[in-house]
């Protein structure tokens, strides 16, 4: 009970100083689908962006539920799904209707799904390690395309890709970004791939998570774990985003931290996770996170979960 | 009754102190034998015993105060842990500069303690680590990660001080890929000369990670024997410097410490470490 309460403590000052005065998100016609984590268990809730009619489309008591990721029309999402324990934990990609229904496996050892601009395809990586189980969202090998009207996979023509997380496929359709660790020669970075080609190239971001407004002329990135940045980027310059171009958004005091930035399908509003300082990988205890919404206009935000179930990976239904 | 002659006398004095000088010997010679002794693993890792023994920890300083400490025997790793042992176990290396000799950098905490644990389950030893808590079981027979007081122990190597070698700086270049002879990044692991006790790298190329937790006061109260650092913490101490670190950092005393437990946004390509495991 305490815990908790210093986990609301920090959201309660930010309500009283006004940070969160008069964001009104009942008119947002979008929901929200989110991984939480309660009575031993993952699933998937699908919310209103004012935090009303929350719901958890998978119920499985017995299966882990996560990182759920929905297509450009609405009507499905790509999911990671986690069975066994600790050192033998498996996780494997899964797709399932909107309502949670005709769930189906469709990449084993497949991790962190991405859908292409026009719902084809679903880019995704796989686990490195076939010896043991690892939560890191680096932990990956190889980039991979699921398509959806075959079921075919195929694999990315640069097969040196790894350590890749945090798919984000390009509006245009022509490039994933993605954060890199460790990989390819580099220590961590953001970078852009080539979807078609082999070449991939620095976004000049340092930090983590990209992710692209919906027209592509923009993308929101976290600096550090306590901060959101958003700039211009242009991939047919070079660098893509200039430093002058960089705007801090948001940013929470030491002890928290904000993840999983995702933009709103009209570009208005930035969902994210936040909470005390936790493990922000897929399936990582997270005690005390919730999700918020931002308005990217004025950088108003506030939170629309509040029972601090782990709740992470907030992405907008169109 | 026999007369022994004053001579005769002191023929057998003589004798019986020349075999107690050799029985002297042999028994220093034996203790030695049994000191400081280099062992392959069964998956082929190369570690040297250290006997149990007692130093002075420290240099004076303030967070790093004098003290006696009594230190039981261990096993510890003669190299830093490489990307190819690493890949051996099948796990994912996060290293920056790869190369299967170079040692393995980018490795949070939390990964180090997991390859402790690979270690040992490919050994059937038993994991000293239980991965809910991070709690170590010091009492397990598998690998972990040194305590801060081991790594100190195994560093010195029978000296005192913060060097191990003639206290001249200038042959640190000898001993320790550091700053000032580094070509901005880590070097193949054993690189240069080793410590009097047979570990290489333990100055520079990668610092490495402890088992404790950081505490900049914990030497002034820490237990004499096998001080294990304290309960609780966010941080964990690092040692022995880096391929990016300055003579003040890259000795036996110098203390570090890193946040970078588990998260991958502040991994760091100048953090490693190397196994211990306990004596027999």
């Amino acid at each position: 009970m305490k815990k908790f309460f210093v986990f609301l403590l920090f959201p309660m000052i930010m309500l009283c100083l006004g940070a969160e005065k008069e964001l009104d998100l009942s008119n947002i016609k979008y929901k929200i689908v989110y991984e939480s984590y309660s009575n031993n268990n993952w699933d998937i809730y699908i919310i209103n962006a004012d935090g009303s009619n929350k719901k958890n489309i998978t119920n499985t008591p017995n299966i882990h539920e996560m990182y759920p990721k929905v297509s450009p029309n609405g009507k499905k999402i790509a999911f990671v799904v986690d069975t066994g324990e600790e050192r033998n934990r498996g996780r494997d990609l899964y797709l399932m209707n909107i309502d949670g229904s005709n769930r189906r496996l469709i990449a084993q050892h497949g991790r962190q799904p991405c859908w292409s601009p026009d719902g084809k395809y679903i880019a995704f990586t796989k686990s490195e390690s076939t010896r043991r189980f690892s939560l890191e969202s680096w932990s990956t090998k190889g980039l991979f395309f699921y398509n959806m009207q075959t079921g075919k996979i195929t694999e990315h023509p640069e097969t040196t890709l790894e350590h890749l997380y945090n798919l984000c496929w390009s509006p245009d359709g022509q490039y994933i970004i993605a954060t890199v660790l460790g990989g390819m020669g580099f220590k961590h970075t953001n970078i852009a791939i080539e979807v078609k080609g082999s070449s991939y190239f620095e976004l000049n971001v340092t930090g983590c998570r990209p992710e692209f407004s919906p027209r592509g002329k923009y993308i929101g990135w976290g600096p550090s774990d306590r901060q959101f940045n958003i700039a211009k980027i242009d991939l047919s310059k070079r660098p893509p985003v200039a430093d002058k171009d960089k705007i801090p958004f948001l940013y929470v005091t030491e002890g928290y931290e904000v993840y999983h930035l995702d933009w709103s399908p009209d570009g208005k509003y930035i969902a994210f996770s936040f909470g005390p300082d936790g493990e922000q990988n897929v399936g990582g205890m997270a005690p005390g996170w919730n999700i918020c919404v931002a308005e990217v206009a004025t950088g108003r935000w506030k939170m629309i979960t509040f029972d601090g179930n782990h709740n992470k990976e907030p992405d907008w239904v169109p | 009754m026999i007369i022994i002659s004053p001579e005769d006398y002191m023929k057998k004095i003589i004798s019986l102190m020349c075999i107690i000088f050799i029985l002297s010997s042999l028994s220093c010679k034996k203790k030695t034998e049994t000191s400081i002794k280099e062992i392959t693993t069964k998956s082929g890792i190369e570690m040297i015993f250290v006997p149990e023994g007692e130093f002075i920890m420290g240099d004076g300083s303030a967070d790093a105060p004098l003290h006696k400490v009594k230190i039981s025997s261990f096993y510890m790793d003669k190299y830093e842990v490489t990307q190819k042992m690493y890949k051996t176990l099948d796990l994912p290396n996060p290293s920056h500069f790869k190369g299967e000799n170079r040692p393995a950098e980018m490795v949070a905490w939390i990964n180090a303690a997991i390859y402790c644990n690979e270690r040992s389950i490919e050994e059937g030893l038993t994991p000293c680590y239980d991965e809910k808590t991070w709690e170590c079981n010091f009492e397990a027979n598998g690998y972990r990660l040194p305590t801060e007081a081991e790594w100190e122990y195994a560093a010195k190597a029978g000296t005192s001080g913060k060097l191990f070698f003639a206290p001249d700086p200038k042959n640190l270049k000898n001993y320790a890929v550091f700053s000032k002879n580094s070509q901005g990044k880590t070097e193949t692991a054993g690189s240069k000369k080793p410590n009097p006790w047979g570990f290489f790298d333990i100055y520079g190329n990668v610092a490495e990670w402890c088992n404790d937790f950081y505490d900049k006061d914990y030497y002034k109260n820490s237990p004499s024997k096998d001080p294990r650092g304290p309960k609780n913490g966010n941080e964990r101490v690092i040692r022995g410097g880096s391929w990016n670190d300055s003579e003040e950092i890259v000795n036996s005393t110098a203390r570090s410490k890193d946040p970078s437990l588990s998260d991958a946004c502040i991994l760091r390509d100048t953090i490693g470490f190397r196994c211990v495991r306990k004596g027999d």
